[in-house]
């Protein structure tokens, strides 16, 4: 159990479905008509990652779906592995606290982005930066990062209202694009590489042309509420935009106009980022809430389709990748879902043993007692990785 | 298939046979057994028809697309490429280039024959005419040999012309041109030839032609007059024998036939000037019992020049010497027995034996010869019939053409040499030569130079004569010490600054004596005397220097030659030259790997390495003479002392034939006394110079294993003298070490803590005596945080904590090794040079630390302006303009700050042009707009393709981007006039009422900015989501524009004019004139940054 490293036997408050999952393959009585069914994440808390020591800006899972870095106020980021959650390396080097968070594509170079103007790049195996130097070139802090799917370029978005494009091989700028009059919040590129977009807190979301840097495309909604994320859709025609009206919407760029609008989720005050994920074929959206929830919705029908609590706190990030789900928290830790087939035999109440060939979740109705914990904490502390009050 | 009309032009064909051929043959044309049509009873009877072919020219036409201009030519296979036609065939293939690379053969010729032009005129115009060609790399106007007159051709080599201001001509070209221009035009009246002369070729078979014809020419003029003096018997041989004229077989002569026929010879000769004149009348009186051979002038013409050729031949034997007379050689052997055998010895061997195009035919005097008489006889019977054969050739040769002669001599006798060489070629034995006669020079040289001289010159040295001339009473000496010649001249206080590779010679010529330089004479026959200006001895050649070998006798080495002989002059020169050319070459001649040590001291550099290397050893060797003070000999003797030493030390002795002689002070065979007391002075000197450069001593110590060329003398002499010096020297050497490491020691310590003072050091102000405690905490003693992991904590080691907590303000750090992990950890990957260990590490620029530690969780917050202009890069730069625009204000001091901005505005304004307003442009612009109101007319309605706006044509080239006054702003891509429109001011149009409620509910919205223009008190336009590009222009409180309402086919526009004249990328501003709301508590701040800014818009 020692070599699990940090994970902590939590209590399963019970997953709860929102009344419309079917996890049990029941169908609704109404009759449907035979569209596609809608998409039924299941996922279960799986991991508690703890050891970060302040909240945790961003949790990543790597494109390979191996790796999960958490990057976290404490200027320190950490590498998990994600089957078993075992702690895998802390990446010290920034001087302040790491707001952003970006995988290469072959799951490689991590980059990260700090309070301290620099971005550095980071090779997972060696736990060293690639370059002693980071790219250094920013103003004030940076906001957000994002690999190209190429991993020759990476973007990054600043508190100085900037997009930078790096050149990744050659450690240097290519290009700085003038893009807002408040921080760029979020940042991503499209699946081919050929566009940018980028949202700010001044409202508008503007979609950039990778190799000359011109803003092909601008929208903004009527009331411009700030937007805190933006992601690309999978299949690379609409944007998703996260904004502090605690709603997200669905633009079609090419058009520019909304095509969709999802709610259920509170963002109100800070900034939070998502993702697409697809479960069975089926595409669906992941929110953090900053009531400490996610939120799962159905693309297509806007119905909010899993409704996962369990962080104290806000929680700031949401990131899916084939059926893990990792969310980062305001509390330090990070949860690990997992998605189980509903139509599995497991039955899971609230006292429930799942059984697995890795990671084992116990899961105990009463919770443990304080001397257990404390016995733990005392292993962990001994081995250097957390800290006792 | 037959073309209706004849081509144009049938291309005339060879007809495909044989016209004048018969039949060539039977060819059936109807074979009534296949055929058909016809019935079997007839194809039984019927015969097969024949017919006679051949007779005809039956070849197919001509094929019309072959002919040029056929009417076929229509026929395009390129479709693609209407133009092409169908190519004649066979194509017409240009001849490749020449490429060096991959032609095969010479090449094309660079080089031009130009024949024809008259021979006595300039050269000089010659060339320039074909230097407008292309560069000439070499001419060559040919001469007769015989002659020297010019024959009126030349030659001319091109080569690849490389000036940058002209285009590169190549030879070849340069050449071809030539040649195409010049063949057969006029060059100061004479036509002349050019022609391509690769290799010279031609232009040597013209000389060729020219010499034969002149020979041709003589030969006749020569065989009608008959020899008067003939040989009495062999007149009638004498025709035969011309048939033979070309042979130069040798002609072996007796030598009674001799004096008759040198008399003829003679006589014939006397119409020319004697080449030479005999020494004596008759040299074989002279010689009395000695053996001689003698070579009768028959054989081998008589000549000074060929004595020495003769000799070197002769050289194996020892020969007296060579004597001339007219009538021969005489090659006289001296009077020893041995002589007579070697004259003998030569007499067999060489008789008869091809000496360059003659041969030597001998007759021996005064020695014995086994087959003495046959020998002699021999020859002589065979010679009479031969006799005819090569003499009047020869004599011919000989009378009329001296120096052609002399020259085929000149080749003979290399011929002869190299054969000769080449037949006693043994490297091994040649090598064993060269080597031997170097290293007797070397030898010679040195015990001249090291062991004599020095000896001579420091016993004649008066100062070591001053006991005796004491006690004789004897004045010194008042002119300057005789020059000694110094072996090492090295920088002799090691104080001295480290490129003393430069200062010897500096010291040199400081102290020199001028007279003691050696005097450097032209040498005569070499240099500007050479050249004389008018004619030049074609077949001069450079004769080489005479190499002496060290074979002289001393006095040449010691004084400079005084001699007005200009042979001994030019000798002694070369010679002291060559001496001193050898003597400087030494320290490459010599081996390698000792000099391989020299170099690594040139590296180091330092004054004491570099004076003790070989080259500055050598430089003074017999030619360049100084002065030495005696302090110089004494420390140079010291240092070389330790030199020694430091070989001894390492066994390093070298055995070679090339022996050093130490320093002059060692040598003399001076009672001791003396010697101690130069030692002793020496040892006081050894000891300061050692210690006042304790670098330069370092660098001494150090290389020590370094070995340095080293010769050493006579072994006994030495292993004396070191018996003598080593006391010394060791004590010194220990003393300079100890010296060397107790300085090197105290550097080290980086705190101030003092260590014991050493015992063994001498009393040395530098170091204190007095006893410092031993671990006082200097003042500025720091904790340094960096070793703090290697302290090995014990558990009494822990603080108490309780205390702490009351003393200092306990803060959340964790484990404190991990703390300190980490932070090393960010320092090592962040530190940059300016960091040092203790120094917390910065963020550049504006950084304001967030509380919940990174941005991200902050939360998103509104960010003021004033806070935003502290970090965004075009706000700094906007306030950094100002703050310098104030500074200089405040300096100026004498002009109101705001009106000297203006002004300085108004003039780098003025400078600027504007373009694109001219007259031209307005009447096309005019013209434009009038006949679209025509067309307007015409269409009779006001259709929406033909609505134009007119105050587009007047716009101006602008262009938006990045503002430091806000987000966006207007720049002129131009430079603009004053009172210029620059643009109109396009939106919505809109009621005063609609603007009010837009007005807040772009407010509400959060569009901070107001796009709402005022046009009269009822409408507005509103350029918030619809407008032109004339809504980023931002406010200024100092605008360079103003915003005008003009009417413009009856409506109101708001036009944009110029203030004042604007640059090129200038923001365009205007004055907003919102109105003042001094009290409201949501003014909008003015980032205008000029220096009449109101601070706010509102």
């Amino acid at each position: 159990m020692a070599g699990w490293g940090l994970w902590i036997r939590t209590v399963a408050r019970g997953r709860e479905t929102p009344s419309t999952i079917l996890h049990d393959g029941q169908e609704h009585g109404e009759s449907t008509p035979p569209v596609r069914q809608p998409v039924r994440p299941h996922y279960v808390p799986r991991l508690l990652l703890a050891g970060h020591q302040k909240p945790i800006s961003q949790a990543r899972i790597s494109p390979d779906g191996r790796w999960i870095a958490s990057s976290s106020a404490d200027a320190t980021i950490r590498i998990w592995e994600a089957s078993t959650g075992r702690h895998m390396d802390t990446l010290v080097g920034h001087i302040a606290g790491v707001s952003a968070l970006a995988w290469s594509p072959d799951s490689r170079t991590l980059a990260s982005g700090s309070d301290d103007k620099a971005i550095r790049l980071w090779d997972r195996v060696t736990g060293r930066p690639t370059k002693s130097k980071p790219l250094l070139g920013h103003h004030s802090y940076v906001y957000c990062l994002a690999f190209s799917p190429k991993g020759n370029i990476l973007a990054s978005g600043s508190y100085d209202e900037a997009v930078f494009l790096w050149d990744v091989r050659a450690g240097r700028l290519m290009r700085s694009l003038p893009a807002h009059s408040d921080p760029v919040s979020g940042i991503d590129f499209c699946q081919d590489g050929t566009l940018v977009v980028s949202c700010s807190t001044d409202g508008l979301t503007r979609i950039w042309d990778t190799s000359t840097g011109q803003c092909l495309r601008t929208l903004v909604h009527e009331d411009n509420p700030p937007i805190t994320s933006v992601c690309f859709a999978p299949n690379g025609r609409y944007v998703l935009a996260f904004s502090m009206d605690s709603c997200l919407r669905l633009w079609d760029y090419v058009s520019g106009t909304v095509k969709k609008t999802y709610s259920g989720h509170k963002n109100e005050g800070f900034s939070i980022g998502g993702c697409f994920g697809s479960v069975d074929g089926e595409p669906f959206i992941a929110a953090p809430s900053e009531d400490g929830d996610i939120v799962l919705w159905d693309v297509g029908n806007k119905e909010v389709v899993q409704r996962i609590k369990g962080h104290t706190g806000v929680c700031f990030w949401v990131d899916v990748c084939d059926d893990i789900m990792v969310s980062a928290g305001q509390d330090g830790k990070i949860r690990v879902y997992k998605h189980q087939n509903p139509n599995a035999p497991k039955e899971i109440n609230d006292v429930a043993v799942v059984n697995e060939a890795l990671g084992d979740l116990m899961v105990t109705d009463p919770p443990l007692k304080n001397e257990d914990i404390k016995k733990e904490n005392n292993k962990l502390y001994q081995a250097g990785l957390i800290w006792l009050n | 298939m037959q073309s209706s009309a004849t081509p144009p032009s049938v291309v005339k064909r060879l007809p495909a046979r044989d016209p004048n051929r018969t039949t060539q043959g039977m060819r059936c044309i109807h074979d009534p057994s296949t055929d058909k049509t016809l019935s079997s009873a007839e194809k039984k009877s019927m015969k097969p028809k024949y017919k006679a072919f051949g007779s005809k020219d039956d070849a197919p036409p001509p094929d019309p697309r072959l002919s040029k201009g056929s009417w076929l030519d229509y026929i395009n296979v390129d479709f693609h490429l209407p133009k092409a036609r169908l190519r004649q065939t066979p194509y017409n293939l240009k001849p490749y280039s020449y490429d060096a690379a991959t032609s095969i053969g010479p090449g094309p010729p660079t080089q031009i024959v130009v024949s024809g032009f008259n021979p006595l005129i300039t050269f000089s115009r010659v060339a320039t005419i074909f230097a407008s060609y292309g560069d000439i790399a070499e001419s060559s106007n040919k001469m007769h040999p015989d002659t020297g007159s010019y024959l009126g051709f030349a030659t001319f080599r091109f080569r690849d012309a490389k000036q940058p201001r002209r285009p590169a001509m190549s030879a070849v070209d340069a050449a071809k041109k030539a040649v195409r221009t010049m063949n057969g035009r006029k060059i100061e009246g004479n036509h002349v030839k050019v022609d391509f002369d690769r290799d010279g070729k031609k232009s040597r078979e013209m000389l060729e032609a020219i010499i034969k014809k002149d020979r041709d020419e003589m030969a006749r003029a020569m065989a009608t007059p008959p020899m008067p003096v003939g040989p009495r018997s062999h007149a009638d041989s004498i025709p035969p024998s011309r048939a033979q004229s070309e042979s130069v077989a040798g002609a072996l002569l007796p030598s009674d036939n001799g004096p008759p026929l040198s008399d003829a010879t003679s006589w014939s000769l006397s119409t020319k000037p004697k080449p030479f004149i005999p020494s004596t009348p008759s040299i074989t009186s002279t010689l009395r019992g000695e053996p001689y051979i003698f070579v009768p002038d028959s054989s081998v013409p008589v000549m000074a020049t060929t004595v020495p050729h003769m000799k070197k031949r002769l050289k194996a034997y020892v020969i007296d010497d060579i004597l001339t007379d007219r009538m021969g050689y005489y090659i006289i052997f001296p009077n020893t027995s041995r002589g007579r055998e070697d004259a003998c010895k030569c007499f067999q061997s060489a008789n008869g034996s091809a000496f360059f195009t003659y041969s030597m035919a001998m007759k021996l005097h005064n020695a014995t010869l086994s087959i003495s008489s046959q020998s002699l006889n021999h020859p002589r019977s065979g010679d009479v019939d031969k006799r005819p054969v090569g003499d009047v050739r020869y004599r011919d040769d000989h009378q009329y053409r001296p120096r052609e002669e002399r020259r085929q001599l000149e080749d003979s006798i290399l011929e002869e040499e190299k054969k000769q060489r080449a037949q006693n070629f043994d490297p091994v034995i040649e090598a064993i030569e060269v080597v031997r006669r170097e290293m007797m020079e070397h030898l010679i040289r040195h015990i001249r130079t090291k062991v004599a001289v020095p000896a001579l010159s420091t016993f004649l040295d008066p100062a070591n004569h001053v006991a005796k001339r004491r006690k004789l009473n004897i004045e010194d000496p008042s002119g300057p010490l005789k020059p000694i010649i110094s072996i090492e001249d090295h920088d002799v206080s090691p104080v001295s600054t480290p490129n003393s590779r430069a200062d010897p010679i500096e010291r040199r010529t400081a102290r020199l004596n001028v007279t003691a330089l050696p005097r450097i004479r032209k040498v005569k026959g070499h240099g500007a005397v050479q050249r004389n200006y008018g004619f030049t001895d074609p077949f001069a050649r450079k004769r080489p220097s005479v190499v002496r070998n060290a074979f002289r006798s001393l006095h040449h080495r010691l004084q400079p030659p005084d001699s007005d002989d200009e042979a001994s002059e030019g000798e002694g020169e070369r010679e002291v030259r060559d001496s001193i050319a050898r003597d400087t070459e030494e320290p490459e001649s010599r081996p390698r790997s000792r000099m391989s040590t020299d170099e690594d001291g040139f590296e180091d550099g330092f004054g004491d390495e570099d004076s003790m290397t070989e080259a500055s050893f050598l430089v003074n060797d017999g030619a360049i003479k100084s002065k030495k003070r005696k302090l110089d000999l004494q420390v140079e003797a010291a240092i070389k002392r330790q030199k020694k030493s430091d070989e001894e030390l390492f066994g390093v002795t070298i055995d070679t034939l090339e022996h050093e002689f130490p320093s002059p002070t060692e040598d003399i065979t001076l009672p001791d006394a003396t010697q101690t007391n130069i030692k002793e002075p020496e040892m006081v000197e050894l000891l300061v110079p050692i210690e006042k450069a304790t670098k330069g001593k370092k660098k001494t110590a150090a290389p020590k294993s370094k070995k340095k060329t080293k010769k050493q003398l006579f072994e006994e002499r030495e292993s004396l003298k070191k018996q003598q010096q080593d006391a010394y020297v060791e004590e010194a050497l220990e003393q300079a070490q100890q010296v060397d490491t107790s300085r090197s020691e105290t550097p080290l310590h980086k705190l101030s803590i003092i260590e014991e003072p050493e015992e063994l050091l001498p009393k040395d102000d530098r170091f204190s005596d007095k006893v410092v405690a031993a671990m006082p905490i200097p003042p500025n003693f720091k904790l340094a945080l960096e070793t703090i992991p290697d302290l090995q904590f014990e558990s009494k080691d822990q603080p108490d904590i309780s205390k702490l907590k009351r003393r200092t303000a306990p803060s959340e750090v964790g484990d404190p090794r991990l703390w300190i992990w980490k932070r090393n950890r960010i320092r090592e990957l962040n530190a940059t040079k300016e960091t040092t260990i203790n120094s917390s590490l910065i963020i550049d620029g504006y950084y304001v630390p967030n509380p919940t530690g990174s941005a991200r969780t902050e939360g998103v917050k509104k960010i003021l302006n004033s806070e935003k202009s502290k970090y965004l890069p075009h706000h700094l730069k906007v306030q950094k303009a100002r703050e310098e625009r104030q500074q200089r204000a405040a300096k100026k001091d004498t002009r109101d700050a705001v009106a000297s901005a203006a002004e300085a505005a108004k003039l780098a304004a003025e400078k600027l042009l504007a373009k694109g307003n001219s007259r031209a442009n307005r009447a096309n612009n005019r013209r434009f707009v009038a006949d679209l109101n025509d067309q307007k007319k015409t269409l009779g309605q006001d259709s929406d393709v033909l609505r134009f706006n007119q105050l587009k044509k007047r716009k101006k080239p602008v262009k938006f981007a990045r503002s430091a006054i806000h987000n966006w702003g207007l720049y002129a891509m131009e430079n603009i006039n004053k009172d210029d429109m620059i643009i109109e001011y396009v939106g919505e149009q809109v009621r005063q009422q609609i603007s009010e409620i837009r007005e807040n509910r772009y407010l509400k919205s959060g569009i901070g900015s107001s796009y709402l223009f005022r046009i009269d008190d009822n409408t507005v336009i509103d350029a918030t989501k619809k407008g032109g590009i004339a809504r980023f222009i931002n406010h200024s409180c100092m605008p360079n524009c103003t915003a005008k309402i003009i009417k413009v086919e009856g409506s109101k526009r708001i036009v944009i004019y110029a203030l004042r004249d604007i640059a090129q990328n200038e923001e365009l501003t205007y004055d907003y004139k919102f109105e003042r709301e001094i009290g409201s508590l949501d003014r909008i701040p003015c980032l205008c940054g000029t220096t009449a800014c109101k601070g706010f818009l509102n």
